[in-house]
């Protein structure tokens, strides 16, 4: 689909959109390169020891591994919940598909810290049966499994109500069995959502950072990411900090293309459901295994309930919240609200680029908060870390929204993909100019992934540990406080932050769609 | 709407280039400004011994009726990083480092230039038992290979990042009291700093705290309590120094008065109720309940020159 | 081999009036069934296709289709699109039948695309074998989801609006084709149709779906 830019031709939409990527990519590209450029003039090679190679062997492997074990759950775990929603005849799958799409936001735009919380507050023999990298592996698949489940609903049943229905009664009536019929026919299509998601968490996970430091027991729990952390804090040196960030980049850089080779085939064969479709009856999934299925989703679904609970319970019973939280809410909140007006501007702007310059943000999901801190910290002239303030709050909200781009990117680009292009037809034929057009039908049709992205933004802002932890850790943020809390096993602190990190998200989200409506009004 | 689209590219430029400015102009004038001591948290609060230190220190040097810088501002270390990472990540920054441990000084001292330290506290480590976990104190290990039979029941400390810690690695590869794969074993977890580890052993998270002979002589002082109690054992324990430097090549009047007042009788007779710890002063009276403390045998470190040369190799095996 | 309805062979439709299927389709003859749009015809199809959750028995070669599992009824539809699997190859895509159905289902993979193969090849369609489905244009596309629901030798195959998606120019080729094949192979031929033109050099006789009647005699 062509790019909506106002009164600009083909030409000029494709050098604004090459600008755009240049000048996002410099942002992360020329710091990077002077990091490295930096670190090699002042190599020193007798730091880097055989015991030091271990110790990032040992990191990368135990980063992949948890990473790999998350990812593969996480799914496997979203994939049961998902069949086992479409094996419902339709009316009680509507009643239940609501609640598992605000649960998997809600869990999903919660921050590590809180995820980490959560989990924390498990039975303590649970806790200490799991200690260690399970617990870590339970945060993740917690996190995610749930948002990744209510996605693959929502696709597989749009898909199972335009084509998806008729493929399956086609397999049968050339003599496939109703399983055969339903393997032949859903397993394509799950594959492709299996190659959206794996790598996305993979990567997700491997650059955890909050969940490693809180639920890890030490050094043996170190990903790269919090390898690179500590090693950015207390070697003065850059040798060891180089060979870290190199081997880490270049892994994730890996990881992304071999995903996205091995994705680019699939994609295009399965169809983007399309949102003009009319809904059609369409069979009950009989699921041999669907009862099988239904008891581990309830499971599922009522352990994230009975946590989630037993956070506000503890809330409502424990008592007032410590002063400390209060003191760092505020600034908080401005560091959030910056970062989200950033994505904001960051959105509009990708939205309005072509489809190849969005992809291409993609490989930008290889960054991570604390790669980012340490090649922004260490870049020759920049300073970071005595910067006052007023400028270093801002600058780290706009690096935290330059990291949302290559997700917010790709969903973005999903969304427009099923964009009907005989309506951009029609409304040219009605007389609106490209500018309206863009303005008018294409951001409003992106609403709702604008106001899923910023919300989204705005609590992981809320929680952010990593960057914050560089460059802002003379404040009383409130992620700071309740990493704090939370390694001094003060629960009741920890489920206040759970609550002013949720009430936040519930307020913002509230606002912000509100807004959005106004501006795109 | 380019220039829409564009306006955060001059927002960038600012940055960058305040950024850039902030870098050339380092802020020399806040050495004007007060005198800042990089210390650990538990140094930094309202009733700690960093307090009276304060109160000395400013109460003295207004009184010298010099032209002296004397706002004293002691700034706690972040959590994640040594002592001696965030002074030589900003080595203006500071006027005096006070809590670093006898490696650390010898560390830093191999970094960076010292004018002078001495050590104004000690005091040995030790595990710290709560005796609510574990009730019965026979079946309490005696020895350090006893310990070997309680897997996952210590919470320790990062020695990357905290002094406590540095007390472990001496217990395993100065004084050899148990080898790297039990200490492992004996881990439960691993806190960035002792206060982190504490507050969580008192919320009944392991059975065994790593920290101080004093630790006990705190709760039977402070709490009125018998609950936490110093575990002992034959072999005995490493003994930690703490050191007050001043960093630089030449001493000036505020950082000499600030090594008077660090080593003073008044401050050295506070350090056991402030500081918990045991004053370098021999001649400072202790308090009848820190007297109480259960005793235990100092080891003290035979070549500190040459652990301190170690001290990264053997923090990387632990590491490992 | 024939089709014939007997006297259970009766369908619910949408608007709750039970239909009683009459009369029989002999070897290789085409019967068009015409109607409004809505009423009921493609759901027929489906019903007798037994892919609905409800059985329609009838005789097929004078054995009650209902009685033989799936793999055994030999009884082949095609939709009004293609539908063809888009993750597999065309040549897999015709394969696909044979996986399934007796007496192919117990071959062994090389004389499975044997058959494929000798069949594109009869039929000039060689070229198309290892071309990818989305590669194909609407007329070849449909020539092979006929040819996919031909290859297993149906006893019976059933077209739903099989045409209606495609030019003129390529209806005519393809109704050609694809009725040299019927009468080839003698298969009894039911199909749904809006346009007339769609049954114009095609089917031999046309029924039209009763309005108010309850029931539908062939």
């Amino acid at each position: 689909m062509e790019p909506l830019v106002s009164g600009q031709s083909n030409e000029e939409r494709r050098s604004f959109s090459t600008a755009l990527f240049l000048l996002t990519s410099s942002l992360v590209v020329l710091p990077l390169v002077f990091f490295i450029a930096d670190a090699l003039l002042s190599f020193e090679s007798s730091s880097l020891t055989p015991i030091f190679f271990k110790l990032l062997f040992r990191a990368l492997t135990f980063g992949a591994t948890q990473a790999f074990l998350s990812a593969s759950l996480s799914i496997g775990a979203a994939f049961i919940l998902c069949l086992a929603l479409l094996s419902l005849a339709p009316a009680r799958r509507a009643l239940l598909e609501s609640p598992l799409r605000a649960l998997g936001q809600l869990l999903f735009v919660l921050p590590g810290t809180s995820i980490a919380l959560l989990v924390l507050s498990l039975p303590r023999g649970a806790v200490e049966a799991l200690e260690g990298w399970p617990l870590i592996i339970c945060a993740h698949v917690l996190w995610s499994s749930f948002f990744v489940a209510a996605h693959c609903v929502e696709r597989l049943s749009d898909w199972m109500e335009s084509e998806g229905g008729d493929l399956l009664r086609v397999a049968q009536s050339l003599g496939a069995s109703r399983s055969s019929a339903l393997r032949t026919t859903l397993l394509p299509v799950l594959k492709g959502e299996i190659q959206t998601w794996f790598p996305l968490i993979f990567l997700w996970s491997f650059g955890a950072f909050s969940t490693v430091l809180l639920l890890g027991s030490g050094p043996t729990h170190s990903t790269p990411e919090v390898l690179l952390f500590y090693t950015l804090l207390n070697d003065v040196n850059s040798s060891r900090l180089l060979l870290i960030f190199v081997a880490t980049l270049g892994l994730q850089i890996a990881f992304l293309g071999l995903a996205s080779r091995s994705s680019s085939n699939t994609s295009r064969l399965v169809s983007p459901a399309s949102r003009e479709v009319t809904v059609r009856r369409h069979e009950q999934l009989r699921l041999p295994a669907a009862f099988f299925f239904r008891a581990i989703a309830v499971v599922l679904i009522s352990g994230a309930l009975a946590l989630l609970v037993s956070q506000v319970a503890s809330v409502i019973f424990g008592g007032a919240p410590p002063p400390s939280l209060w003191s760092g809410l505020l600034q908080s909140w401005l560091y959030a609200a910056c970062a989200t007006l950033f994505c904001g501007a960051l959105l509009v702007a990708i939205s309005a680029v072509d489809a190849r310059t969005r992809t291409r943000f993609v490989w930008g999901l290889a960054l991570s908060p604390v790669l980012i801190g340490v090649s922004w910290s260490r870049m020759p002239g920049l300073g970071i870390s005595e910067l006052p303030w007023a400028t270093a709050l801002p600058l780290c909200a706009f690096a935290l929204a330059l990291l949302q781009l290559p997700f917010s990117a790709l969903w973005i680009e999903r969304s427009l993909s099923t964009m009907n292009s005989d309506l951009i037809l029609y409304a040219r034929s009605a007389g609106l100019s490209e500018s309206q057009l863009f303005w008018k039908l294409r951001l409003p049709y992106l609403r709702p992934v604008f106001e899923k992205v910023l919300c989204y933004v705005f609590c992981i802002a809320l929680g952010e540990v990593a960057l914050a932890s560089i460059w802002l850790r003379e404040r009383p943020l409130l992620s700071l406080e309740a990493r704090r809390l939370a390694q001094s096993y003060d629960f009741n602190a920890s489920a206040w932050v759970f609550v002013l990190t949720l009430a936040s998200a519930l307020a913002v989200r509230e606002i912000l769609s509100r807004s959005l409506r106004k501006f795109l009004a | 709407m380019r220039t829409l689209l564009l306006a955060p590219t001059p927002l960038l430029a600012i940055f960058f280039l305040l950024g850039a400015c902030s870098r050339i102009s380092l802020p020399v004038p806040e050495k004007a400004k007060d005198f800042r001591v990089l210390t650990y948290s538990s140094m930094t609060g309202p009733s700690s011994l960093g307090a009276e230190i304060e109160r000395i220190f400013e109460e003295r040097c207004r009184a010298s009726n010099k032209a002296l810088v004397c706002d004293l501002v002691l700034v706690p270390e972040d959590g994640d990083s040594s002592l001696v990472s965030t002074y030589l990540a900003r080595p203006s920054g500071f006027d005096a480092i006070l809590g670093l441990e006898s490696l650390q000084v010898a560390q830093l001292k191999s970094k960076s230039k010292v004018v002078r330290s001495e050590f104004f506290a000690r005091g040995p480590h030790a595990f710290i038992v709560d005796t609510h976990v574990w009730k019965d104190s026979t079946k309490w290990p005696k020895s350090w290979k006893d310990l070997s039979n309680f897997p996952k029941s210590v919470f320790l400390q990062d020695p990357r990042v905290s002094s406590v810690g540095i007390g472990w690695i001496k217990a395993i590869f100065v004084h050899e009291l148990l080898n790297l794969d039990d200490a492992r074993t004996l881990s439960k977890k691993v806190f960035p700093s002792w206060s982190l580890s504490y507050a969580a052993f008192q919320k009944e998270g392991a059975p065994l705290v790593w920290s101080y002979q004093s630790s006990e002589a705190y709760h039977r002082c402070e709490e009125k309590s018998e609950r936490y109690r110093v575990l002992p054992l034959e072999e005995g324990y490493p003994v930690q120094e703490e050191f007050v430097l001043i960093p630089g090549e030449s001493l000036s009047n505020e950082e000499s008065l600030f090594m008077e007042v660090v080593l003073s009788d008044e401050v050295q007779s506070q350090i056991p109720l402030k500081n918990w710890m045991w004053p370098a002063s021999e001649k400072t009276k202790l308090p009848e309940c820190f007297k109480a403390t259960s005793p235990v045998k100092p080891l003290l470190d035979p070549a500190p020159q040459n652990s301190a040369a170690k001290l990264s190799e053997w923090t990387d095996r632990w590491s490992l | 081999m024939s089709l014939t309805f007997i006297e259970q062979s009766r369908l619910r439709l949408h608007d709750g009036r039970l239909l009683s299927l009459e009369g029989h389709v002999g070897a290789g003859e085409i019967v068009a069934l015409q109607g409004p749009s809505g009423c009921g015809k493609s759901t027929l199809l489906r019903h007798l296709a037994q892919v609905e959750n409800t059985p329609l028995p009838f005789l097929l070669g004078g054995v009650d289709v209902t009685t033989l599992d799936p793999d055994k009824r030999g009884i082949s539809l095609v939709f009004q699109k293609a539908l063809l699997f888009p993750h597999l190859s065309v040549s897999e895509n015709l394969r696909f039948p044979l996986r399934f159905r007796a007496p192919y289902r117990s071959w062994s993979f090389e004389l499975q695309a044997r058959r494929v193969a000798d069949f594109l090849e009869a039929l000039s369609l060689s070229p198309l074998a290892s071309r990818s489905v989305t590669d194909l244009s609407g007329g070849e596309a449909m020539r092979v989801a006929l040819l996919r629901a031909l290859l297993p030798s149906p006893k019976c195959l059933l077209l739903d609006e099989a045409f209606s998606a495609l030019d003129k120019e390529t209806k005519a080729g393809v109704k050609s084709w694809l009725r040299a094949l019927i009468k080839e192979h003698a298969i009894p031929t039911l199909l749904v149709a809006h346009a007339d033109e769609d049954l114009v050099d095609f089917a031999d006789r046309s029924i039209s779906w009763p309005q108010d009647s309850a029931s539908l005699r062939f």
